[in-house]
């Protein structure tokens, strides 16, 4: 599902006068000049482009209104999106502003086929929010990403018609590392069709060998993602801003001396990455060199630190920070994770059902089977 | 007790003062004797030269800022190093009594830079922080004292009933509110941090107060303490630290031997090897230089330089030097082979190297090829020790932009608006002071006006070079160089350095003299004998210069120099040396006289016949620094030591500050001479602009005479010429430049190609230029060398699959070579990217890649290379985007507005005399190269300025100026 332009509806929503008119938000990134950060199709039309200078775009398009930029306003819009999704399914992802996966496999029951479903969510999107939002339909996510960002309504990509469907659009179109964009422009690879029939043992010389299955299956329109549940933290932002302190005082050792033994154990590599994404869904990433990962871990902080005050120069716009260290041969993991007491607390209702035709025994030791 | 410590802003992250206000803060307060209380002694000589100054006013009747009003004077106010620093814990700090313990305190200091603990150092006063620390020491059978603080009241209360000794002279840390603040906001800078979040050392409790009052304040009021505190005042005062000496290393090998008899015979024996005609003149020159030299017993310094020169003479190493600089200006240095131009036959003034009253040290500067001469420093370092031997040191002090940028962060600002206010600073928006009402930069302007001017950061000089007889740390301490292995620098920066008496010698890098080295090498023997003399004289290599054909050329390749060549028509050996060093900013305001006077359209009437003699070979415009002194010589009867005090103060910051006092002297000196009033108006007028960055005569010949070399290999063989150019990385412009300017002297380049290419640019007989395979981007080196050592063992390849399995290469190293244009040889279709298939073990069933057309063979050769072969990225631009039917070449026709595209390969941003930006530029296309300016109007409706590099419609209007084709820049 995709609402376009969000911001400019949002805009337009608060005030009536600015509909149908080429728009633009400014660049919150001060300059010499000031210069347009987003631009609405209407202003695009009229030659108008993000970077533009200001100024000059006032004098190429004479209607065109220029907007102070309210992320706040955006990123509580994007809020009630995810709320507004979760009455038509558990499951999904949220993209960029205004965009969002959405499960509807097994909402038949529910809302009726998945075309009728993703109707009826449009409708109800325009009468609840005043929002013109676009649907793409497919059992692959690439492609239903695709159709929703060609169609002015809903447009349904059926099943087996993905890799066709997808074959025409230019690989650009993929959010890629610019390396891999180069090598392949270098290949002589422009369309996904061109991606299509390589074979996966020679996309991995080309790119890091578990990223490339997940490429072709994208290119392919095979890709069948398992969305996560939309009242969870959102996929890699996996917890919110605070880390929950050790509850015991011992803990605060214990916790450093494992830290510090798992991160000294010389024969598994190491990795220490932070990401952030702008209000906006730029993504940004900043990985720490080798050489620094000798360093003990909460040596590192104030690299880390100085990395992120270096690089994010959008900081008043990120809303999402994720630090991750990787160590071992294992899975990556979140230093934010999700604390004890909150996955307890997910618990909460089921113990309450439990204790209630319970009440001597709700809980028992896993080791007790019971008859 | 007169005595007062001073933390001044060489205490990082600490002192708010810097030394004149220091001086002056300790002199207001009722003090006569200031102990600098840094951590180090970095400070030191900046203090000194302010006292000293202050001093030369005095004598001169003029007031100091810091010495107006009642109070102490210059010449009764004394100054003492002294230091702060930490040993096992505990704070101290150590006031030296002796030479001794000066040593000793710089051992210390020397030691902990490089990490070892160090002693407290013998023969100084110590003063321990608190209790714990003088009992720390005395424990080691140290004897110290402590230095006691209102604060610490009880403390010393303690030590004093125990009979410890206690001193309490006052710490000038700051004086007001706004100081403390200066200070909270100095530690945020120092340990980058913000504000907010920074705490400071010291409290309302450590303002400083007058004189008076600190001794009715001191708690303790006890005798005891006033005593011990007098007698350090008088154990300090006793001593003097060594300061102005001359002190300098002799060579290795000749311990012990009559330096000057040493150096007598080896120039004697030189002379005639060296001097081909005047010898008697030369001789004459001779005797009067090792005299000189003998009384300032300076032999030793040539000597040192010379063994520098060869110590690696066995590895054939450096393969050419050019010695520079005001030595180059010396007959000794000449037959020492320390210099290449024949100062009798240029008519040099040795005055300007070394004279009798000479009180800093002269020093030498000698370029080597930029690839050699860190191998000549290791050399050095080697050979007189890492005690004996030390880089100096570069002291940044905060300056406009960087005070912004330190005062921003402290202050958390993003990264987005230290760039906008940067800008500002530069003159862009109407400057800093029109901030709009309400931004939140206005109130940091003041913080920013409070820090200009304080030290900043450390930094290497890029070849000064100390060498000391015995230990370093007996005159300075020293650290290990930052980034630098192996390589010590010292703690004071080059004025430091030159005050205490260090003499210097700076060794330097020279891109130029490898581009000849190189060049010459491919030659193969083709350069003739005395390649100096002749490049000197060959009549192709006068005319290329003077008609300003010398993109590439050392040192006049800059579009300003062309230029002026092109207006003067001049490509003599004499022109050159005065025109390299009429491009100068201090002589820069005087081009257009000189100009119109050497091509014959003014005539030049000197007012006074003492200018046509001085200065009629520059046709009576100050060019050389000599020039300086040589006018105050003739005409305000100055020694050349003063005069030369005065030319080294033009090329200073101060310089407005301190010119009045010069001025002063000089006019008396000249009415006293008789000089007519105008006659010395004229010349204090010509002397008074000739402020900034300038050169000696001496510099400006050398520097000529590796143009003309330059000039040669470019005027006789421009293919080994520009590829030793681009090859060496070096000069003004980038490597497409330099092709398009290959490209204009007839000259084919072929691309990359890994059955022909070298690592570097190589020439192809006279008229072909190979670009060589260091160009290529991405392409791993380890791999291109094995390529290129594979094919010279095995032969050429036949086909890619062949030089695939000869030389196995990462994907990254093919997707390189391939895109570049290195494998075009095995597609004579031309199509790159079935090339790289390749390596992928060719093209998969049912993928076809779309074929490279020339267009995307241009954009890779751009991406990989930074230059294109076959269409020119301008006309790249005009094709993709559009253009009009004007080229480059139209800018010569005069009167039309044109509109074209163009790549810029030179740009220059400067302030016009209303303060405003403009901005220089070159253009090229494939028609030629431009010149063209943006006026300020034109310059400030762009968004931001021209970039090297950058292709860009330009729209503009073909002028003249002084008969040269230029685009005046609309936008």
């Amino acid at each position: 599902m995709r609402i376009p332009e969000l911001p400019f509806q949002l805009a337009c929503q608060r005030d009536g006068a600015l509909r149908d008119r080429p728009l633009a938000f400014l660049s919150p990134e001060g300059g010499r000049m000031r210069t347009l950060w987003l631009v609405n199709a209407r202003a695009r039309a009229e030659g108008i482009r993000p970077g533009d200078a200001m100024d000059r775009a006032l004098r190429q398009a004479r209607g065109l209104r220029v907007l102070d930029p309210q992320p706040q306003t955006w990123w509580e819009a994007q809020g009630a999106f995810a709320d507004f999704l979760q009455d038509w399914s558990p499951q999904g992802r949220l993209g960029r502003m205004g965009e969002a996966l959405l499960e509807l496999a097994g909402t038949d029951r529910l809302h009726g086929p998945p075309r009728d479903a993703a109707s009826k969510l449009r409708k109800e999107l325009a009468q609840r929010h005043g929002w013109d939002g676009r649907g793409g339909l497919s059992v692959s996510a690439t492609a239903a990403t695709f159709a929703a960002r060609e169609t002015r309504d809903l447009r349904e990509v059926a099943e087996g018609a993905e890799a066709s469907f997808l074959a025409p659009h230019p690989i650009a179109q993929l959010e890629l590392p610019p390396r891999l964009r180069f090598r392949l422009r270098r290949l002589g690879l422009r369309l996904l069709g061109d991606l299509q029939p390589v074979p996966l043992g020679v996309l991995t010389q080309l790119m890091p060998v578990d990223e490339a299955p997940t490429l072709l299956a994208q290119v392919r329109g095979e890709d069948r993602p398992r969305l996560p549940l939309l009242t969870e933290p959102q996929d890699r932002s996996t917890f919110r801003w605070r880390l929950e302190p050790p509850r015991l005082p011992e803990e605060i050792p214990l916790a450093r001396w494992i830290l510090d033994r798992l991160w000294s154990e010389r024969r598994s590599p190491r990795r220490l990455t932070l990401l952030w994404w702008d209000v906006d869904g730029q993504p940004h990433r900043w990985k720490a060199f080798d050489a620094d990962l000798l360093e003990p871990p909460l040596a590192l902080a104030p690299l880390v630190r100085s990395a992120f005050l270096t690089i994010a120069t959008r900081r008043l716009l990120v809303h999402r920070v994720e630090l991750r260290v990787h160590w071992g041969l294992g899975q990556a993991v979140g230093l934010f994770q999700e604390g004890p007491s909150a996955r307890l607390g997910r618990l909460e209702p089921t113990l309450a059902r439990l204790r209630k035709r319970f009440p001597d025994a709700p809980v028992r030791p896993a080791w007790d089977g019971g008859p | 007790m007169s005595l007062a410590f001073g933390i001044s802003d060489f205490s990082m992250g600490e002192g708010i003062y810097r030394a004149k206000d220091l001086i002056r803060l300790a002199r207001r307060l009722g003090y006569d004797r200031l102990v600098l209380w840094d951590e180090g002694l970095r400070g030191y000589p900046k203090a000194r030269a302010e006292l000293d100054w202050a001093r030369e006013l005095e004598r001169m009747g003029m007031a100091h800022p810091s010495f107006d009003g009642e109070g102490v004077t210059a010449s009764a106010f004394h100054l003492h190093p002294g230091c702060r620093f930490a040993w096992r814990g505990h704070r101290y700090g150590a006031l030296p009594q002796s030479n001794a313990g000066y040593a000793a305190l710089n051992k210390l200091l020397t030691d902990q830079a490089h990490g070892r603990e160090g002693e407290p150092p013998a023969e100084c006063i110590l003063l321990a922080n608190d209790l714990a620390g003088l009992d720390a020491l005395l424990r080691e059978g140290v004897f110290a004292s402590l230095l006691a603080h209102p604060r610490g009241a009880r403390e010393a209360q303690m030590a004093a009933r125990g009979a410890l000794p206690v001193v309490a002279p006052q710490v000038l840390r700051f004086r007001t509110k706004a100081g403390l603040e200066l200070h909270r906001l100095k530690r945020a800078i120092a340990t980058q941090s913000t504000l907010p979040r920074t705490g400071a050392l010291w409290d309302a409790r450590d303002g400083a107060v007058p004189r008076e009052v600190w001794e009715a304040r001191f708690p303790a009021c006890d005798a005891a303490v006033d005593r011990a505190t007098r007698d350090l005042e008088a154990r300090i005062a006793a001593w003097e630290i060594p300061w102005g000496a001359w002190t300098c290393a002799g060579p290795v090998g000749l311990e012990g031997a009559d330096l000057d008899a040493v150096l007598r015979e080896r120039t004697v024996e030189a002379l005639p090897r060296r001097m081909a005609h005047r010898i008697p003149e030369a001789e004459a020159r001779l005797e009067r230089e090792l005299e000189l030299i003998r009384f300032k017993g300076f032999a030793g310094y040539f000597l040192l330089v010379q063994d520098l020169v060869q110590t690696l003479k066995h590895v054939n190493l450096p393969s050419s030097i050019c010695g520079r600089g005001s030595g180059a200006a010396s007959l000794v240095s000449y037959l020492l082979e320390l210099s290449n131009v024949d100062p009798v036959d240029t008519n040099l003034l040795f005055e300007r190297f070394l004279t009798r009253e000479r009180v800093d040290p002269p020093d030498m500067d000698i370029d080597f090829a930029w690839d050699e001469r860190d191998q000549v420093i290791q050399a050095a370092f080697q050979r007189y020790g890492r005690d004996r031997t030390a880089m100096v040191s570069n002291h940044v002090f905060f300056k406009r932009r960087a005070a912004l940028r330190a005062v921003g962060l402290a202050y958390g600002r993003p990264e987005s608006e230290l760039k906008a206010v940067s800008n500002r600073s530069r003159g862009w928006d109407g400057g800093l002071g029109e901030l709009p009402e309400g931004d939140p930069w206005r109130p940091l302007l003041a913080q920013v006006e409070a820090i200009r001017g304080h030290f900043h950061q450390m930094s290497v000089h890029p070849g000064g070079l100390v060498i000391t007889g015995g230990p370093l740390w007996e005159h300075a301490a020293f650290q290990p160089a930052p980034a630098k292995e192996g390589v010590s620098v010292t703690q004071w920066d080059k004025d430091g350095v030159e005050g205490y008496g260090l003499v210097k010698i700076d060794l330097l890098g020279n891109r130029s003299l490898a581009v000849i080295r190189d060049a010459k090498k491919a030659l193969n023997g083709r350069v003739p004998a005395h390649f100096g003399t002749l490049s000197r004289q060959d009549p192709d290599t006068q005319a290329l210069l003077a008609r300003g054909d010398s993109i590439g050329v050392f040192y006049v390749e800059s579009p300003a120099m062309r230029q002026l060549q092109g207006r003067v028509k001049k490509g003599d050996f004499e022109s050159l040396v005065i025109h390299s060093s009429l491009i100068r900013p201090a002589a820069w305001r005087w081009v257009d006289r000189y100009v119109k006077r050497a091509r014959g359209e003014e005539a030049f009437l000197p007012s006074d016949p003492i200018f046509k003699e001085l200065l009629s070979e520059s046709f009576g415009v100050l060019v050389y620094q000599e020039d300086v002194l040589k006018v105050c010589v003739a005409l305000a009867g100055w020694t050349h030591h003063r005069a030369d005090q005065l030319r080294k103060l033009l090329g200073k910051a101060d310089c407005a500050e301190k010119l009045p006092l010069f001025e002063r002297e000089f006019r008396e000196g000249a009415a006293a001479r008789g000089v007519t009033p105008e006659v010395v108006e004229e010349a204090w007028d010509m002397i008074r602009t000739f402020q900034g960055y300038s050169f000696c005569k001496p510099h400006s010949a050398s520097y000529a005479q590796v143009s003309f070399q330059s000039a040669w290999l470019k005027a006789h063989h421009p293919a080994e010429f520009f590829a030793s150019v681009i090859s060496n990385m070096g000069g003004f412009y980038p490597a497409v430049a330099y092709l398009g300017d290959a490209r204009r002297h007839r000259l084919t380049v072929r691309g990359p190609d890994a059955n022909a290419s070298a690592w570097a640019f190589t020439a192809e007989g006279d008229q072909a230029l190979r670009v060589g395979l260091m160009q290529v981007q991405g392409a791993l080196e380890q791999e291109v060398k094995a390529v290129i050592e594979e094919r010279e063992k095995g032969g050429p390849y036949q086909d890619l699959d062949t030089l695939l399995v000869r030389v196995p290469l990462s994907v990254t190293t093919v997707e390189a070579l391939a895109s570049a244009g290195a494998f075009d040889a095995f597609a004579p279709d031309g199509d790159r990217a079935r090339l790289l298939w390749a390596r992928l073990g060719g093209v998969p069933p049912g993928v076809r890649p779309r074929p490279t057309d020339p267009f995307d063979r241009a954009d890779l050769e751009l991406e990989l290379m930074g230059l294109t072969l076959e269409i020119h990225p301008a006309a790249l631009a005009r094709v993709r985007k559009g253009g009009g039917p004007a080229r480059v070449a139209d800018v010569a026709s005069k009167d039309r507005d044109l509109r074209f595209w163009a790549l810029v390969v030179a740009a220059k941003v400067v302030s016009d005399k209303n303060g405003r930006g403009m901005q220089f530029v070159t253009l090229e296309d494939e028609t030629g190269l431009c010149e063209a300016v943006a006026f300020s109007e034109a310059f400030g409706r762009r968004r931001k300025p021209y970039l090297v590099g950058e292709v860009t419609e330009v729209r503009g209007r073909s002028v003249r100026q002084d008969g040269l084709p230029v685009l005046e820049l609309k936008q």
